[in-house]
């Protein structure tokens, strides 16, 4: 009984052995990518699988966005039982670093692949750096925009000659502008995110980083020097829109798309991710009017927009490193993804690899093409362990930078607030 | 030790001392697994934990040991003296309303008859099937300070729309309201539970004593329902306690240290900033406060109950 | 202290009629009882006087008012129920105040009715004590006590005795009819044990199947039952029911033939008899003995010893089975052939309608 029993264990398993030699590697992928993003993405995976059928397989899982996943990334890093390749804010790396979450990838590893630190934009490229090491390979650009509502601008003469919206840049002149729609009959000049830390912190660090400011400096030091007082401009320059009525008070994320979507507020200040929404909403006829995003425009000095990228890492297995064979399929995976970013672009991000970004296709892709000027503008979250998506930072802009827009605090004492608790973060 | 072997060789009590150790054997069989999976899953991380309290660790891996540095740093940490605060402030503002209103709508649901009983108690228990994150989308747009249908009524009272959960003043009672909507089914539905086993016939025997229908409340009602109030109380009492959900995604992108909980410093601690120790140490802190409070107010109702 | 009077109540219970057109009176201090079998609307009657449950037609009223309107608390009756429904968290003392609390008597005068009501209940030791430290007859003595400190025009039992056990049973019997003989209140019992009923009551009101069935003192019901149903729920054994063959005639008294065609001369006059002949003979055990020179003969089936007396259960030639009672020491066994001796002077008749008919 016993003796057949291990017969037929033996032969199935001599049955299976050459289907193991010639199975394909499986790649398990984490991801975070919801809404417009994860119908996209889950094409390219799709893609993916269908052109190296029997040699690379992907298995995707997309898990909750933010604080959820990377703790789920760090607690599985820990134990080796994290993904092969993951999604990953690169504004979030010097966490993940610091907590030996990632898994450094190396000049050989991506010379193998077919990539090379030249095919990127220098600032993103750094970004996926810690202390010259890399951990990560940049997959998009994705920033705030300008959302515009062509007819209510034509109809204030805010449209110039090349059809694209004029005589908003510098602070007195945006403002007159939001005057001069709101007047116009718009219930707002301008819908923002007035509700949330997140939202505000992109057009706060835009707006500081038009002046040069540094948030953290070099010292490890928030706000300091002079750097406060831009802080407090950027922060004034909204927070004198909601005093006005020109924005509006404390609105959430989908409420202020609402405001712009339904015509209320001829201008909107959103993430280059939800271009997929104005797109559908405009293919389905229910927008109501043309529209239109451009980069954000110049309030101080010179142009400059807070970005972040999403990124491919390498968890760390600890006790379960995974085969060198493996390690090549996933940085396969990761150059196939970025030379393949064309169609990742229809979410409204703008391509890292620059071979694609520099592509006719891209080129005459509308609207990224009209904002892809922010690849080179773009200004990435300090690199900090208390920044970054989700991170003390974000937390610390909704303590005390949102109440500031909302008139709740004032800007000069909220920057000051904000700077001593970071600063008292420091270990 | 010889004289107790001799006494076993004499067969009637070896026989029953036989008997007693099967009976030991068998309860040992039926406990253990409790008794296993209790000490894994209950005794084997709380004192993982509190060990994990006097070390300065990440989340995930070792550390170094600190002693009670970790509680000299939470008794200094403005945000933790925030955290209690709130904590019990949202207790306060939950436990005892929450209890009331069941016990209310209880005594109203016990007096309907039949179907309308049934429907008219699922309405109020349909909330607490809900999970949070539903309670929190339903809320979060009928609060919506541009499109939220509560707003015409509350710019009735307050001149203008306001963002409930970005005013602070209004943000810990409104979620606490919330919460009692949501969880005051399972309330509902124990205080039913012991309003059925009140025998009709007490109201008759307080029918034909003439008693109104307040003094038949307080003087009857109220007292042979005190054992569930205590109950209700107390379960009440931990889970709000340990609020988390609600105040985290309604607080979520705001001003989230002002109308932070305990867990959430926790969290904050543990799982944001990757301060392992740090979070072990609140959470002890939590675990005593909870037990602390819980077995004052048991024995204190239990006590006022007795009288 | 008043007399209640029911006109014409009925009751029903959605499609359910309990209670059909009952017609009554209870005389002021009397002990009236309500007799019948179970579920034949005793409760129901009784809580229908307490204002417990509505009336669906009729009227009731204790002494000079209509009180079917009335709510329980303003009738002034006080009942005991079944399970006492004691107050469980009250003490023994604030259970008999409760209801005088209620309608703002005096301290002073509520401690004195509650010390005398306990005293006369010996309930003076257990003053202190809950409900739940109290025996099942300690219980039923607080709710008598809960009652009597009211002083109410009437009492109202339901069952008070049934939760007790037999000895118990007896002595809180002798109990209720010495707390009667000292309050002469009006009170109306609820019971199905027949003992009960005849021992305490003035009266008796047999109730069957949501009618009445009659109402009358112990003996009257005994003797002289007014339905077949009466005669056969009163009275332990119950009676001997056989087909009669044959109505006849003598001097004026009805004759009857039995099956076995034994003849037997009644108290009944004829004339009363419908004219169809269809009747029923019922007879006591205690009015048929067994007897050398009795005129029906059959077998012994089963022998009860009852100590002061025997019953005998008798099968007649034609199958039909009679109870009869011996002596104490009676010698019959069971399968002995016997001769019983019926006293048809004290025996019924009952037509095709169960309607009764007796001697006198
Ligand atoms: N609430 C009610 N709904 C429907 N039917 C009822 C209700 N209460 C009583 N009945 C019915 O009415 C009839 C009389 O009930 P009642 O309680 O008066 O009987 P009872 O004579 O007191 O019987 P018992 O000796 O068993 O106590 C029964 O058939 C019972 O099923
Ligand atoms: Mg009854």
């Amino acid at each position: 009984m016993m003796k057949s029993f291990l017969k037929m264990a033996l032969l199935s398993t001599a049955l299976l052995m050459p289907a193991v030699a010639q199975a394909q590697e499986v790649v398990t992928w984490w991801d975070f990518l919801g809404g417009g993003d994860g119908v996209r993405m889950k094409a390219l995976l799709e893609k993916f699988n269908a052109e190296h059928a029997g040699k690379i397989e992907i298995q995707a899982t997309t898990l909750e966005w933010g604080t959820p996943f990377y703790t789920k990334v760090q607690t599985s890093a820990a134990i080796g039982e994290g993904p092969d390749v993951m999604t990953y804010h690169l504004s979030r790396l010097p966490l993940g670093v610091s907590s030996g979450a990632l898994s450094e990838i190396t000049t050989d590893e991506l010379t193998a692949a077919g990539l090379s630190g030249a095919d990127f934009a220098e600032s993103n490229w750094k970004a996926a750096q810690v202390d010259g090491k890399q951990y990560a390979v940049p997959f998009d650009i994705h920033s705030v925009v300008l959302y515009y509502n062509k007819d209510k601008l034509a109809a204030a003469g805010l449209i110039g000659d090349n059809g694209l919206p004029t005589g908003l840049d510098g602070v007195d002149n945006f403002k007159a502008a939001l005057q001069k729609l709101k007047d116009g009959g718009s219930e707002y000049g301008i819908s923002i995110h007035s509700a949330a830390g997140d939202s505000q912190w992109r057009i706060f660090y835009s707006l500081l980083g038009q002046q040069d400011g540094q948030f953290l400096d070099a010292d490890g030091n928030f706000l300091s020097g002079d750097n406060l007082d831009k802080a407090v401009k950027a922060t004034s320059v909204v927070a004198d829109w909601v005093k006005d009525g020109l924005a509006p008070a404390a609105t959430e994320y989908p409420a202020s798309i609402a405001l712009f979507t339904g015509g209320k507020a001829p201008l909107h200040i959103n993430g280059v991710w939800e271009v997929p929404t104005m797109t559908d909403l405009s293919a389905k006829g229910e927008l109501g009017f043309e529209w239109g995003a451009i980069a954000l425009p110049t309030f101080f000095d010179h142009p400059a927009t807070w970005a972040d990228s999403h990124a491919f890492a390498i968890p760390n297995r600890v006790g379960n490193e995974v085969s060198a064979e493996k390690r090549a399929a996933v940085l396969q995976v990761i150059a196939w993804m970025n030379k393949n970013s064309l169609a990742w672009a229809d979410a409204g991000h703008i391509p890292a690899y620059s071979p694609v970004r520099d592509s006719e296709e891209f080129k005459t892709k509308q609207p990224n093409a009209t904002y892809s000027i922010l690849a080179d503008t773009a200004v990435f979250d300090p690199s900090s362990v208390l920044a970054g998506v989700a991170s003390p930072v974000y937390d610390a802009a909704g303590n005390y930078l949102m109440p500031a827009v909302n008139g709740e605090i004032d800007p000069q004492s909220a920057m000051e607030q904000m700077r001593d608790d970071l600063q008292g973060q420091v270990e | 030790m010889s004289a107790a072997a001799t006494a076993t060789d004499v067969p009637l009590p070896a026989r029953k001392k036989r008997f007693n150790r099967n009976e030991v054997l068998a309860a040992l069989i039926f406990v253990l697994p409790f008794v296993v999976v209790y000490a894994v899953l209950f005794i084997y991380p709380t004192l993982q934990m509190i060990w994990l309290s006097f070390h300065k660790a990440p989340l995930i891996g070792p550390g170094t040991f600190i002693g009670f540095d970790n509680y000299v740093k939470l008794f200094k940490d403005k945000l933790f003296g925030v955290a209690f605060w709130n904590t019990v402030y949202f207790v306060l503002l939950t436990v005892v309303p929450a209890t009331l209103t069941a016990l209310a709508i209880a005594v109203g649901v016990n007096r309907l008859k039949g179907w309308m009983q049934s429907l008219i108690l699922a309405c109020f228990f349909i909330p607490y099937i809900l999970p949070v994150s539903v309670v929190f989308r339903v809320w979060g747009w009928m609060f919506d300070s541009q499109f939220g249908i509560l707003q015409p009524l509350i710019a009735l009272v307050a001149g203008d729309n306001v963002p409930v959960f970005r005013t602070l003043p209004l943000f810990m009672p409104t979620v606490a309201f919330i919460t009692v909507w949501w969880t005051i089914g399972f309330n509902i539905l124990l205080f039913i539970a012991g309003l059925r086993n009140i025998s009709p016939e007490i109201y008759e025997a307080a029918a034909l004593d003439g008693t109104s229908k307040w003094r038949q409340f307080t003087r009857i009602t109220w007292p042979l329902i005190w054992p569930v109030t205590v109950l209700v109380l107390t379960i009440q009492l931990i889970a709000q306690f340990k609020i988390f959900d609600q105040v985290y995604l309604f607080g979520n992108g705001g001003r989230s240290d002002a109308t932070m909980g305990l867990v959430q410093l926790i969290y904050r601690s543990a799982f944001q900033k990757n301060n392992g120790g740090y979070g072990a140490t609140v959470a002890v802190v939590l675990f005593l406060i909870i037990v602390v409070f819980s077995v004052l107010q048991f024995q204190m109702l239990r006590a006022r109950g007795e009288k | 202290m008043a007399d209640i009077r029911l006109v014409n109540v009925s009751k029903h219970f959605g499609q359910v009629r309990v209670i059909e057109n009952v017609s009554m009176t209870i005389g002021s201090g009397e002990f009236m009882v309500f007799l019948g079998p179970s579920g034949c609307g005793k409760s129901t009657l009784l809580r229908m006087i307490a204002g417990l449950e509505d009336i669906d037609g009729g009227e009731i009223h204790i002494g000079d008012r209509r009180v079917d309107e009335l709510p329980p608390a303003e009738r002034g009756v006080a009942m005991v129920f079944q399970n006492y429904a004691l107050y469980p968290h009250m003490t023994v003392r604030e259970n008999m105040s409760f209801g005088l609390q209620n309608i703002r008597t005096p301290k002073q005068e509520i401690a004195k009715r509650v010390a005398a009501a306990a005293k006369t209940l010996e309930l003076e030791h257990l003053i202190d004590r809950k409900p739940g430290q109290l025996s099942g007859g300690q219980r039923q003595r607080v709710a008598i006590g809960r009652a009597i400190v009211r002083d109410p025009k009437a009492f109202l039992f339901d069952e008070p005795l049934s939760n007790l056990d037999a000895g118990l049973r007896a002595r809180t019997r002798i109990e209720f009819a010495q707390l009667h003989q000292r309050l002469k209140t009006t009170m109306i019992f609820v019971t199905h044990d027949q003992i009960e009923a005849m021992t305490l009551a003035d009266r008796i009101v047999v109730m069957n199947n949501r009618k009445i069935e009659q109402i009358g003192t112990p003996m009257e019901i005994y003797s002289r039952p007014a339905s077949r149903f009466v005669a056969a729920f009163v009275g332990s054994p119950s009676m001997n029911f056989l087909p009669v063959q044959q109505l006849s005639d003598r001097d004026g008294k009805a004759v009857i033939r039995l099956p076995d065609n034994s003849e037997i001369l009644t108290g009944i006059a004829s004339s009363r008899l419908p004219s169809d002949g269809q009747v029923t003979f019922g007879i006591r055990p205690e009015s048929v003995k067994v007897s050398a020179n009795g005129a029906v003969s059959g077998k012994a089936d089963v022998v009860e010893r009852l100590g002061e007396r025997t019953l005998a259960y008798v099968r007649l030639a034609d199958n039909s089975v009679v109870i009869a009672e011996d002596e104490g020491q009676s010698r019959i066994n069971v399968g002995d052939q016997v001769k019983l001796d019926f006293d048809g002077a004290s025996s019924h008749l009952f037509d095709s309608r169960d309607v009764a008919y007796s001697a006198g």
